[in-house]
């Protein structure tokens, strides 16, 4: 990430009396000053230390009274784009609007813009002044490393007008949040012949040539996209650009099933098993639909299993970013569940961090031989204080993987090392699409 | 160790401030420091070195911001241990008054830091030392010339701070500050920020209490001076040669600066004014009258004393224990009474003055820049040499309070043997003698016929500057009393002394200056030549000398009825009492009175016609102040909100609503807000349209008054629906493909 100016403030570790007395010295020896100089002035009987003194208790007051009558008026907005990917740069724009009737002067704006978990230091702009009624803002690029949904972080406005001292502050809440999505890695084309890869102005082109696709939704439009896909009457509507947004009509040639239940999960941040399982189940269907090829997506909704029937990309992504280990079924137990859900003609992808039993094998809804199996050892990505059931074995996943080989249909694992472009581009061959 | 020194020395600031507009309001802030404490002295040696050399300074900060400065920081390091040594030096060659030592090492310490301001942080240092610097020359400082470096200095600091401001502003903002406060923006802007907090200070200093001083010893004194010319002599420079009592009388010597009872001979023909020119300026924790000496033989047409000179009395270290001297007997003189009080004062000599150590009655303790004194038979003290302006003496006199009641019948045999020369009298007119009696008849103690002679004196006589000389030959108290009948206080003191001790009452006849007049910016009372005085001392068995003030216009006891108000507050109300709601009260009561007197029906009916104009100015406030909030009325608009904030989501709805129907887009009455904003869905306006009906509705429906950030929402919503609707309306929808 680029460096900002801002950055290089170095984060406060001290003490809290001490970053106290650090953060506040100007005030304190402004008090101080005060204070010691009056009993001085009553000692000495000295008319210009009573003056003096006085000058200082009103200039303190001046201080500390300005500032929050001036946040009073102060609206600050932080404006985000309401997607972008994992890793990728973005623009934050904090306005800040002055709705009194004097100028507001020696505005501090911080923003951390995003609730993350990431130490990210807090950008602070500053303001020199902001008309009475008008309205200033600063960009700056961010960036989000783990996909999600992350609520906008509150807005801090500090203003230290007149004199420098008791600088004032007020905090405002965002409301809204930013959706994250993952990040699909690129797997190699060739993968599946007769087929060609069609992306998002062709989609339009062929929608603008009269070749039809369901329509799903409308969308806000993402930077990057042609302007061609703006759908005028919607932006008309909505105030901002929108884009619709197209199913493939498709039927689906693959059903992909998302083991996300929390039994198996282990690690952190990206070195953690639903994170692998949403990257790979990201990247194989950004490849699948760039290949104008559609798929179910299955996955569990606490102890139900809930299916997603041919997603359009940014329905499919944005399922993924909000995906969290939340179910509480076993693989056998989900597997029982979609029996109704999934055909028994169409190939089915597993990704699971379940050690499977080859008694799994039986329990599948169709033939193994078109039974696909992704498994993520979770006992590689096991962090000291985490726990995974108490069978949990490392050989237990090839011995799986060997089951399922040998009754024709297709298995492997991934461990944390491994790197999952390779293992799905092997599972891509394999695939009768 | 070394070399861990040396690397410390070496390192470069983090942030190198910039700026140079900021630079150079420091430096004129500094300057202005600096020039504020040394304008309250005589210009010492080291200004020009000091001013210059901070100049200099700023400019090689300026040019060496980002260098290593290793060499530099410790030479300024060896030049601050110099100065260092030199305060001390100083200090202890004044121990008693370390102002000047500090504001020399402040100095010092400014000029060498002035080389070493890198950053910001720095420049801020240099503003805290300038702060202290206007605080030393605030305690320098005698007059309120001082007041013009006060607002200068503070406007300067105050551009300053902003600079300082915007400096920490850019340091921590990743933006880049647009700069768009020029140096004349800025100016004005402290010049109103000035003018509020002035304002407020000036409330602050007005209502500030002012405790009781001086607790702390030892007390201000000039540096001593060894020096002996007088002898115990007194010595007036305005009044060189001591005038003869058999000469004179019809054009006795006067001097405008100069009061001629401070002399060896009070002549009582002398006649003018004395100037307004300030001579002497006290602090002290109670005014007072200031003693200067005393006279005991009286001849008929003025004063002299009886002993000319004075006795020696000194003391190795300040202070010294003023007592009398030898030869004077003692006995006869109450010691000290439990109930005394301290009186602290401090004089600074503003103009040359005769040899005289003024100071209230009875001095104590005196820190005076000598080792040496004089003190005569009265307690009256003279200095070794002439008081020149600047110098500075302290002096801890005792101040005695006693119940009037309970004093006894006196027989003073014993007094007189010591005193003969308090009792003396000439030959006196019968007609004086019998007023006298007259007055003091029946009255049992000294002190009550002392009370009765001053307060005759004061309510029959008038006080007069402009009399004619007295004639020749005519004694004064005879001619005063029964001719002339008006005249000045040595007339009026003369007066009582002569009628005192014509009843055996011992008294003499002292010189010395009133309180003067109390500024409160200084605290000083600042002594003018007019406010040289005389007044009476009594002697008063089981009490000692006591003080009265027979001349009408002057307080009574001048030993303990002395009361002046120092409190800012206090001062202004008397002020305006006495020259704004005295007068004005007055006007009102003549004015009044001219007006026909009111009918007796209408007396009656009084208290019911002032309980309606109250009622009806009271509905009339409130109506205005209901207004003015925006507050709407039950009675004048149907129920509404009492709620302020819901009053204002109210209005901005009703506004809205008057906008669209300005448009053609009225909402028919069986409509909801809701129906009637989702029928304009298609409006470019819709969305704060949306956020209005939406806050309106809460407000309206839910019984809840919105909050701050609703109320700011609202407003913020009414503004961008302002600026929509001013545009040109949107095309109509085009149906969905879908």
């Amino acid at each position: 990430m680029k460096t900002l100016p801002g950055d290089h403030i170095p984060p406060r570790n001290h003490s809290a009396a001490s970053g106290f007395l650090r953060e506040h010295i100007d005030e304190i020896v402004l008090v101080g000053m005060m204070l010691g100089l009056y009993p001085i002035a009553v000692n000495t009987q000295i008319g210009w230390l009573y003056l003096l003194c006085g000058v200082l208790l009103a200039l303190i007051i001046v201080s500390i009274t300005v500032p929050r009558i001036i946040l009073k008026h102060i609206m600050p907005v932080k404006i985000l784009p309401p997607r972008v990917f994992e890793g990728d740069q973005f623009q934050v724009t904090a306005e800040i609007t002055n709705r009194g009737k004097y100028n507001a002067y020696f505005l501090l704006l911080k923003d951390k813009s995003l609730n993350t978990e990431d130490k990210k230091p807090e950008r602070t702009a500053g303001f020199d002044m902001i008309s009475a009624g008008d309205t200033s803002s600063v960009h700056y690029t961010d960036s989000v490393s783990l996909r999600g949904v992350y609520p906008l972080a509150g807005l801090k406005v500090e203003c230290s007008y007149p004199f420098g001292f008791f600088p004032g502050s007020r905090s405002f809440q965002q409301d809204g949040e930013l959706v994250v999505y993952p990040h699909a890695l690129p797997l190699s084309h060739g993968l599946i012949r007769g087929s060609e890869p069609i992306h998002s102005a062709q989609r339009s082109a062929r929608h603008l040539a009269g070749q039809s696709f369901d329509f799903m939704g409308i969308r806000e439009y993402q930077s990057g996209e042609p302007m061609k896909m703006i759908h005028w009457p919607s932006t008309a509507r909505a105030g901002k650009l929108m884009v619709k947004e197209f199913r493939i009509p498709s039927r689906a040639a693959l059903d992909i099933m998302l083991d996300n239940s929390y039994l198996w999960q282990a690690g952190r941040g990206h070195k953690n098993t639903l994170e692998i399982m949403v990257r790979i189940a990201a990247s194989l269907g950004e490849f699948l639909l760039s290949h104008q090829l559609s798929f179910n997506f299955l996955y569990q909704d606490g102890d139900t299993v809930t299916r997603l029937q041919t997603p359009g990309r940014f329905i499919f992504l944005e399922k993924l970013a909000r995906m969290q280990s939340s179910g509480k079924l076993s693989l056998e137990e989900m597997l029982g569940q979609s029996q109704k859900l999934i055909s028994k003609s169409r190939p089915l992808l597993i990704i699971t961090p379940e050690q499977a039993s080859p008694e799994t094998i039986l329990s599948l809804p169709h033939s193994p031989n078109l039974t696909y199996f992704l498994l993520i050892k979770a006992t590689d990505f096991i962090l000291p204080g985490q726990k995974l059931p108490q069978d949990a074995d490392e050989k237990k996943y090839d011995s799986f993987c060997r089951s399922v080989n040998s009754s024709g249909g297709y298995g492997c694992s991934v461990g944390k090392d491994d790197n999952p472009v390779k293992i799905l581009e092997r599972l891509l061959e394999k695939l009768p699409c | 160790m070394l070399g861990l020194i040396w690397r410390k020395l070496s390192e470069k600031p983090e942030v190198i401030e910039e700026s140079v507009t900021f630079r150079i309001i420091v430096l004129a802030s500094v300057l202005c420091g600096i020039l504020a404490t040394l304008s309250q002295e005589e210009w010492p040696k080291i200004s020009i070195f000091v001013i210059a050399g901070t100049i200099f300074g700023y400019w090689v900060s300026w040019k060496r911001k980002g260098m290593n400065n290793a060499w530099l920081k410790l030479l300024l390091t060896a030049g601050a241990v110099w100065a260092g040594f030199d305060t001390v030096n100083n200090t202890f060659r004044t121990p008693y008054d370390p102002r000047i030592p500090i504001a020399n090492l402040l100095l010092w310490f400014q000029c060498l830091h002035s080389y070493d301001l890198p950053s910001r942080k720095d420049l801020n240092y240099s503003i805290m030392v300038s702060f202290v610097l206007i605080v030393i020359g605030a305690t320098l400082s005698h007059n309120v010339y001082y007041l013009f470096f006060l607002i200068t200095y503070t406007i300067l600091v105050s551009m300053s701070l902003y600079y300082s401001t915007i400096s920490r502003l850019g340091s921590l903002s990743f933006n880049k500050i647009k700069g768009r406060l020029t140096p004349g923006r800025i100016f004005k802007m402290s010049i109103t920020t000035i003018a509020l907090t002035a304002a407020l200070s000036g409330v602050i200093f007005f209502l500030m209490p002012r405790f009781t001083g001086f607790k702390i010893r030892p007390l201000p004194m000039s540096w001593i001076i060894h020096l002996d010319i007088t002898l115990g002599k007194l010595m007036n420079p305005a009044y060189p040669e001591n005038p003869d009592d058999s000469t004179g009388r019809l054009n006795a010597r006067f001097d405008k600066d100069n009061y001629f009872g401070f002399n060896t001979y009070l002549n009582l023909n002398a006649r003018g004014r004395l100037s307004k020119e300030v001579v002497l300026r006290v602090r002290t924790t109670k005014p007072s009258y200031y003693r200067g000496m005393s006279f005991d033989y009286y001849d008929g047409y003025g004063w002299k004393n009886t002993r000319e000179t004075a006795s020696p009395l000194s003391s190795g270290m300040p202070p010294i224990t003023v007592d009398y001297p030898p030869g004077v007997e003692k006995s006869m003189v109450p010691q000290d009474f439990p109930s005394d009080s301290e009186i602290v004062q401090v004089f600074y000599v503003e103009r040359e003055q005769p040899n005289i150590i003024f100071c209230a009655f009875k001095p104590h303790l005196l820190y005076f820049p000598s080792n040496l004194i004089y003190v005569d038979n009265d307690l009256g003290l003279r200095s070794p040499f002439k008081l020149e302006k600047g110098v500075i003496y302290s002096c801890i006199s005792v101040e005695r309070s006693f119940e009037p009641s309970r004093l006894r019948p006196t027989d003073y045999r014993a007094f007189r043997y010591f005193y003969p020369q308090y009792f003396q009298v000439p030959e006196l007119s019968d007609r004086v003698r019998t007023l006298t009696t007259g007055i003091t008849r029946g009255l049992p103690t000294a002190y009550d016929r002392t009370v009765a002679i001053m307060n005759y004196l004061r309510e029959n006589y008038p006080y007069d500057l402009d009399i004619p000389p007295f004639p020749p030959n005519k004694e004064v108290v005879d001619y005063f009393l029964f001719e002339q009948k008006r005249g000045y206080c040595e007339h009026f003191a003369t007066a009582m002394t002569v009628m005192c001790r014509s009843v055996g009452i011992p008294a003499r006849l002292a010189t010395g200056f009133t309180p003067g007049e109390y500024n409160p910016f200084t605290s000083y009372y600042e002594i003018r030549s007019e406010h040289a005085h005389a007044w009476v001392e009594v002697f008063i068995s089981g009490v000692g000398w006591m003080s009265f003030d027979p001349t009408p216009g002057w307080t009574q006891f001048p030993g303990t009825g002395v009361r002046k108000e120092t409190w800012p507050a206090a001062i202004l109300f008397n002020w305006l009492k006495s020259n704004v709601f005295i007068p004005a009260a007055q006007k009102i009561k003549n004015a009044v009175s001219m007006l026909p007197p009111m009918p007796d029906f209408m007396k009656k009916e009084v208290p019911a016609i002032s309980a309606i104009v109250i009622f009806i100015a009271g509905l009339v406030v409130l109506i205005v102040y209901l207004k003015k909030k925006k507050i709407p009325l039950p009675f004048f608009k149907g129920a509404g909100p009492q709620d302020i904030k819901t009053g204002r989501v109210f209005e901005i709805y009703r506004k809205t609503e008057k906008a669209l129907a300005r448009r053609g887009l009225k909402r028919a009455p069986c409509r909801t807000p809701k129906e009637f904003r989702d029928s304009l869905s298609d409006r470019p306006f819709i969305e704060p349209l949306d956020e209005i009906t939406g806050i309106f509705t809460e407000a309206r429906y839910s019984g809840r008054a919105p909050g701050s950030e609703k109320i700011m929402a609202m407003e913020a919503a009414w503004a961008k629906f302002k600026k929509l609707l001013k545009l040109k309306p949107a095309a109509p929808a085009e149906k969905d493909p879908d």
